[in-house]
């Protein structure tokens, strides 16, 4: 079972919209799908689904201890279920550690082939945790400058949450945080030189952090694209993942920009199946054909 | 048997271990037009990574790089790139054309690569649709020569060009 997670920084980017098109991709290929609302602030995966009124949520597994399968529910797309996020429990926005390790326990024995997780925008640890949980990463960013640095913000989180969780597995918290103390006098003045200098101090951290970022591989999607002039975007910003993050990242398609999309949220039937145009179908075809390595991929 | 050094060299450049030269080139000229622009909206100069020195010490591993990769090759061509300052002063109304000045290529030279007539080369460039009124397949198999020649990603462009050029062509043919 593969679990994927979708994310990507900033609100509005068309995230939830990408993960229910890949869940429906994937569904119709045959594959046993089931996509969990992980957007705890603002979950709506139920309306794109055109399950208007949920007969469960992902509040039931934490306060009924519900079992999570039981909470997938059938959609009109065969194969393809739902864990919707919490609509009528106060406090949804973020979930607490134990919480966040049970979640992550049981996504692993879910029946499906496949298990995806929208996650909200931002960098809040759930989040985080979530997008390193996985193993296929999306990355969903829109082609304009604001899109793209709270994309880049999200990368660096990621990374510090990845360092802060080796350094406590390490027990070497302490001392890195004395090193970033006196960083001025070390000569360190980003982020990449404290992360080099910690790895030539503590070679057995950098061993494990080389480790760890083997198994960060963001597959970017540009989505929104009005101009295909707009499209080099997408080479260019896992370009820059590549060089100035030292992640691995491909560009797995884009998607072009649907004036008419709003519109079908709210019907009973899958915005993306029913109402959408072939042009968004097409591009999610063609992000799910990359990923799942049925054609050349960009940018190798 | 690839070198160490080598790997390293086609992973800066983002090609495969068996890519030609002529895509090594291509990845070259794209490598400088992406990272050869300091207020490109896939940077975010707010961000220590993206600083001034980063970006330099990039441009100066790719220029290695594409230095070590061409002297493997017997018949590689000398770099026909301007410095990456040439690439920050476009001077083409298109993106296209932009990307072809920023390859340092003229249209003419792009027609003798291409084998495509510079008319045509310079109706797409210009989106000049109605100087295209060729079979669709010759204008996709033409452009689609511009667009490697000039370096840029042939999946990413192309579908979207002809998109355009379709729906233009719809309206003039109903």
């Amino acid at each position: 079972m593969k679990i994927w997670a979708v994310g990507g920084g900033k609100g509005g980017t068309g995230k939830s919209l990408i993960a229910n098109g890949l869940a429906t991709g994937l569904a119709e290929r045959g594959a046993q799908v089931i996509l969990l609302d992980a957007d705890f602030g603002a979950p709506n995966q139920h309306t794109y689904c055109g399950l208007r009124k949920p007969a469960c949520c992902l509040a039931q597994f934490f306060e009924n201890r519900k079992p999570l399968e039981e909470l997938a529910l059938e959609t009109t797309v065969a194969g393809f279920r739902l864990i919707p996020g919490n609509l009528n429990s106060a406090n949804t926005d973020s979930i607490t550690w134990a919480q966040k390790q049970k979640l992550f326990r049981h996504l692993r024995l879910l029946q499906a082939d496949h298990v995806l997780l929208d996650l909200g925008a931002g960098s809040q640890y759930d989040t985080l945790d979530s997008f390193l949980l996985a193993d296929i990463q999306i990355g969903v960013i829109s082609p304009d400058a604001l899109s793209v640095e709270n994309f880049y913000l999200f990368l660096k989180n990621l990374k510090y949450r990845q360092l802060g969780s080796l350094l406590s597995a390490t027990g070497l918290k302490e001392q890195a945080r004395e090193i970033w103390k006196c960083r001025a006098d070390l000569g360190i003045r980003d982020t990449r030189s404290y992360i080099a200098h910690l790895r030539a101090r503590f070679p057995e951290l950098g061993e494990r952090l080389d480790r760890e970022r083997e198994r960060l591989f963001l597959r970017l999607v540009l989505n929104q694209v009005r101009e295909f002039t707009q499209l080099e975007m997408g080479r260019a910003v896992a370009s820059s993942v590549r060089k100035y993050f030292q992640l691995e990242a491909e560009f797995a398609g884009h998607l072009r920009f649907d004036k008419d999309l709003w519109q079908q949220f709210g019907p009973d039937q899958p915005a993306v199946r029913t109402g959408s145009t072939f042009t968004l179908r097409q591009g999610l075809e063609g992000v799910l054909a990359c990923i799942l390595d049925e054609r050349t991929a960009h940018g190798h | 048997m690839a070198t160490e050094e080598e790997r390293r060299a086609r992973r800066l450049l983002e090609v495969a271990a068996d890519a030609t030269l002529e895509e090594i080139h291509g990845a070259y000229q794209l490598m400088m037009r992406i990272h050869g622009r300091s207020g490109a909206a896939f940077a975010a100069p707010g961000m220590d990574e993206f600083s001034a020195e980063a970006r330099q010490a990039i441009l100066e591993q790719v220029q290695a790089a594409y230095n070590l990769l061409c002297a493997l090759e017997p018949e590689a061509r000398p770099a026909p790139l301007a410095a990456p300052a040439a690439a920050e002063q476009p001077a083409a109304a298109t993106a296209l054309g932009r990307a072809r000045e920023a390859a340092g290529l003229t249209l003419d030279q792009v027609a003798a690569e291409t084998n495509v007539r510079r008319e045509y080369l310079g109706a797409l460039e210009e989106e000049r649709f109605e100087h295209l009124r060729l079979a669709t397949v010759n204008v996709r198999g033409y452009l689609a020569a511009y667009v490697r020649a000039v370096g840029l990603d042939e999946d990413a462009v192309v579908p979207a060009y002809m998109m355009k050029y379709r729906e233009w062509r719809s309206r003039q043919d109903p």
